[in-house]
Order: C-alpha cells, then structure tokens, then sequence
C-alpha cells in the first residue's frame, strides 16, 4: 500500500518528465484565478494568477520536487559514504583532515551556506541540488565514519584480511555492505529533507527559476490568501503532505 | 593542557571557518564597487572607490585586512544601508531574542512532557506519534500562512504583524508566533526525545526502582530524566544557534525586525557584507555551544569526568 502511493508519485512524475501529461501547463486555460471546478481536468483545481491550470503545475512540481529529493539524497550519500568510510577505514591524517572538513561545514549555519552556493552557481535547479547536498552529507559521513571503525576491529574483517583480501575488497566487499539499511533510511530522510527544504529557498527566491514547483507554489499564497484564492496554496501543500507522509512511514518501516 | 589544546583547536576551526566564509564570498556577489555605484559611475570613481576600500589589494591582503577587523570587531558596513553591520546587529538581536529565547524554552518543556506522556501511557504512543509525523510533514511555511491568515487576519484575535509599542504589547505581537514555532518544533524534538528516553527506559536501573514499587513519576523525575539530562543539553545547546536564524521566517512573515528579517532583507537586496557577518558571527555561537555542551556534559554526568 506504502509502496503504491509511492510508486503514483514516482510515475506522474516520469510521466510529466517525458511530456505525456501537464506538457502544455504554461498555456492559459481561462481566467485569472478561477475558483476550481468540475468542468474539465485542466480546472480541476482552479487557474493561477495567469489563468494556468493549478493541476497542471501540481504534476510538473512533482517532477521537480521528486528529482530534487532523489537527485539530492543519492549525491550526499555518494559524498558521505564516500567520505566517512575513507575517514573510519584508514584513519590518521587523512581521517583528522575529513573530520576537520565535516566540522567547518557544519559550524557554517546551512541556511547561510544554502544561500552562498546558490548566488555562487547562479540560482536554478542545479544550484539548488548542489547547495543541498553539500549541506546534507555531514551527518551521513559521520555515521558511516562510525560504522567502520566500530565494524573494522570485528573478526570478520580479520578472516577476511588473513585470507589475503585487499584493503579496498575488505571495505568495499565485507564492511560496507553492512551499513546499507543505515544508507536507506539515510536516503529517505534526505529526500524528505530535501523537499522540505526546497519551499524555503523557493521563499528566499533561490528555487528553480521559469518552472512550477510546490515551493513556489506555496510561497505566492503569501500574496494570494489575503484575495481569498486558496486553491494553488492547497493543492500544493496536499502535494507535498502526501508524499513526506508517505516516505517518512517507509523510513519508519525499515528502522 | 586539555583545555589548552581543546582552544587551540577550536580557534584553528574558528581560522578555517572565517577563511572558507571570506573565499567564499569573495567569488560571489560581483563587483561591489559597481553594485555600490551603479553601473553608470565613471571610472575614475570606481578606482577612487576601490582604493578606499581596499579592493584593489590581492586577495591575501584583504583576507588579512579582514581578520584584523574581525578581531577590533569592525564587520564592515553594508552595502544597502551604509550603516556599520555591528549596530544593525545589535539593534536585530534583542527582537530575535525576544521571540526565541522563550519560544525555544516553551517547545523544549512541552516536548519533554509529551515525550513522557508518550512513555508513562503507552495508549496514547501511538496517537501522539502519528500526530507529530504529521506535523512534521508540512512544512513550516505552511503554518505560518494558515495561521497568520486564520488567527489574525480572519478572526483578528492577534495583531497581523509589526513589532512596537510598551513591553506588553510586544509580547501580544509575538504570542501567534510563539505557538506557530512551538506547534512547528514540537513534532519533531518529541521523536528525538522520545528515543532518548526510550534508551534511557531500557536499562536495568529503571527496572529496579519500579521493583523496589516506585510510583512512575518519583522513577521518572529522580532516576532517568538525571541521567538523560546530559543529552537532552547536549541536544538543546546544538538547537541553540539555530534559533537565531531559524525564525527567520516568522519574522519575515510577521514583520519582526530580528536578525532573521536582517537576513531575508540582505538576501533580497544582495548585501553580501551583512550575510558574511551574519554567517561569521552563526558559525562562532556554533563553535560556542559546542564547546558549552561538552563543559555541561562534564558538569552534570560525573560518569565522563573520570574519561577526561
């Protein structure tokens, strides 16, 4: 059933991505902020400030939202995997220069650091996907840093070494693979994070620029509750709710 | 010696973290001499300009002209409002501590209580946690609009926004976002709460006292919340940095002029020299509370004293 919400998710989303669905969401479809209505699909949820369909800015949100988080979460764990295994498994100065990296990036506030890549890389999806993930890796690096320096005394690791494994084979091969439903939930908790994280920056004005997302959706009921059109803010937000729900219960599952 | 050592580290990631801000910095945000002047200034002034700041020196000499500054505690002066960034921050910090000091101190108690109520009536576990996952799915914007657009644009019972007026009135301004940021922090520190005490609840102390017929609450109050109190602070104080610019939302939203509106208004208006300081002067109360959270872990488990 969790997998299925999921999966509707993951599907409108490649759906819209290849064009067969919400291709034409920047066309005009009626009025300015017409209230929502049974009529047609398009008005489904009612039309925008320039009288584009809600529901089709919802679906392409999907889309952004989805490969944000997804994009997102697979970079960090790729860095911090990276990184805190090389940390826990060789130790020394390379470990003391990691760990040093890891304590400057997270004494920096990461709204701050948000904020710098994303003017640094001009504002945009790719800033945006960069800027996260650089903020997000700390944590994951720390844990699988942990992770292999308690699992590398283990005696597994032993009879693996006196058997004449590499030390690449022995971390790759007998000690990562421990750590994956560490990096599962690590992946989901990301991606949440990374949803979530991406209606703020749409507020600051550093998300993705010339395509609809739940962020900027959200952000324009600032100006657009006070008319009384609450549909876009709404839909946006059930969006949204639906699919951190969906994910946060997957991460409960697997713990 | 391991307090000497612990400083000379710490003022070594103080070094580095100043560093990577001002490089960072310095290849962002273009010519500040241009956004100063317009892009119709003469070139003649721009050279005068530049000079006077300083920006025709090589990197290294302004990174060290920078650090001398830090340490007199001059940060500059920004670009939008040519005030020097010291005042703007001390006039920011007493709306900020206004709203966050008591906001953090009420969402703290109340989780800690729900986190217990979670614990001590186990029927109601499963409704609170439900409860507190779907808090924290939306997002806090979301809160905010809702609750801004609802309590005090709707049913007018708080003021809509602003900060002014006698002591009581602003605390009538910052009482909506109070329970906005205690609604939205809630949700999440009673999960990180919960497992804290839920590890804490495992151990064989706690069995004991009941068998020796504790009541739930002289086993709660006198055996585990003293011995979960060590990281709780520790949790508490690494929240505390963020407070200061982790309302900057609310204050955006409500019109509290806290170093958080500081923040959104220098970003809006690209004022890199005001959103430098403002990361500088994060990150050192950063390194701060992490070094105040060691010392408190040191004060109130005696346990690690001897490890030291």
């Amino acid at each position: 059933m969790k997998y299925c919400w999921l999966l509707a998710y993951v599907g409108i989303g490649v759906a819209s991505w290849s064009g067969c669905i919400a291709g034409n969401w920047d066309t005009r479809i009626g009025p300015l902020y017409a209230p929502p209505s049974l009529e047609s699909i398009a008005g489904l949820c009612g039309t925008d400030i320039f009288g584009r369909s809600v529901l089709f800015k919802v679906i392409k949100g999907t889309e952004v939202a989805l490969f944000v988080g997804f994009v997102t979460a697979m970079v960090s764990i790729f860095i911090g995997t990276l990184l805190g295994a090389i940390a826990g498994f060789f130790g020394g100065l390379l470990d003391a220069s990691i760990l040093w990296c890891m304590t400057v990036l997270s004494s920096i506030p990461h709204i701050m650091l948000l904020v710098a890549i994303s003017f640094l890389l001009q504002r945009g999806l790719f800033a945006m996907i960069i800027a996260l993930s650089v903020t997000s890796w700390v944590s994951l690096a720390r844990m699988v840093r942990t992770y292999v320096l308690q699992q590398k005394v283990h005696e597994y690791v032993l009879a693996a070494q006196s058997l004449g494994a590499s030390r690449l084979r022995l971390l790759c091969v007998h000690i990562l693979p421990g750590a994956f439903p560490m990096l599962a939930v690590f992946f989901i908790t990301a991606c949440i994070s990374a949803i979530k994280q991406e209606v703020v920056l749409s507020f600051l004005g550093l998300g993705v620029q010339g395509y609809p997302s739940w962020g900027i959706m959200i952000d324009d009921a600032k100006n657009e509750l006070l008319r009384g059109v609450w549909w876009q803010f709404l839909a946006a937000t059930i969006a949204l709710f639906g699919i951190v729900l969906n994910l946060s219960s997957l991460s409960e599952k697997k713990t | 010696m391991r307090v000497g050592r612990r400083l000379l580290l710490d003022s070594f990631i103080l070094f580095s973290v100043a560093c990577s801000i001002f490089f960072l910095f310095s290849k962002i945000g273009g010519d500040p001499v241009i956004q100063m002047l317009g892009t119709h200034a003469s070139a003649a002034q721009i050279t005068m300009l530049r000079h006077q700041y300083g920006f025709d020196q090589p990197l290294h000499i302004q990174f060290f002209h920078f650090l001398a500054d830090l340490v007199h505690g001059h940060l500059g002066s920004s670009f939008a409002t040519h005030q020097p960034i010291a005042g703007m921050f001390l006039d920011a910090l007493y709306p900020t501590v206004f709203l966050g000091l008591p906001a953090f101190f009420i969402s703290f108690l109340v989780s800690l209580a729900v986190a217990f109520a979670c614990l001590r009536w186990q029927q109601f576990d499963r409704v609170l946690r439900f409860l507190s996952s779907l808090g924290i799915s939306v997002p806090a914007l979301v809160y905010i609009l809702l609750g801004q657009y609802i309590f005090a644009y709707r049913l007018g019972i708080f003021p809509v926004s602003g900060f002014y007026g006698s002591i009581l009135h602003k605390v009538w301004c910052i009482t909506l976002p109070l329970i906005i940021y205690v609604l939205v922090s809630v949700g999440f520190q009673v999960q990180v709460m919960r497992s804290l005490l839920l590890q804490e609840m495992k151990q064989e102390y706690v069995l004991v006292a009941y068998a020796r017929g504790l009541s739930h609450m002289r086993v709660f109050f006198r055996h585990i919340l003293p011995n979960a109190l060590a990281p709780l602070l520790v949790y508490a104080l690494s929240e505390l940095p963020s407070l200061f610019l982790g309302v900057f939302l609310l204050e955006s939203f409500f019109a509290i002029p806290g170093l958080g509106l500081l923040m959104v208004d220098a970003i809006n208006s690209s004022d890199f020299p005001v959103i430098r300081a403002m990361t500088l002067f994060v990150a050192i109360l950063t390194i701060l509370c992490n070094e105040i959270a060691d010392v408190a872990i040191f004060v109130c488990d005696p346990r690690t004293r001897s490890s030291l």
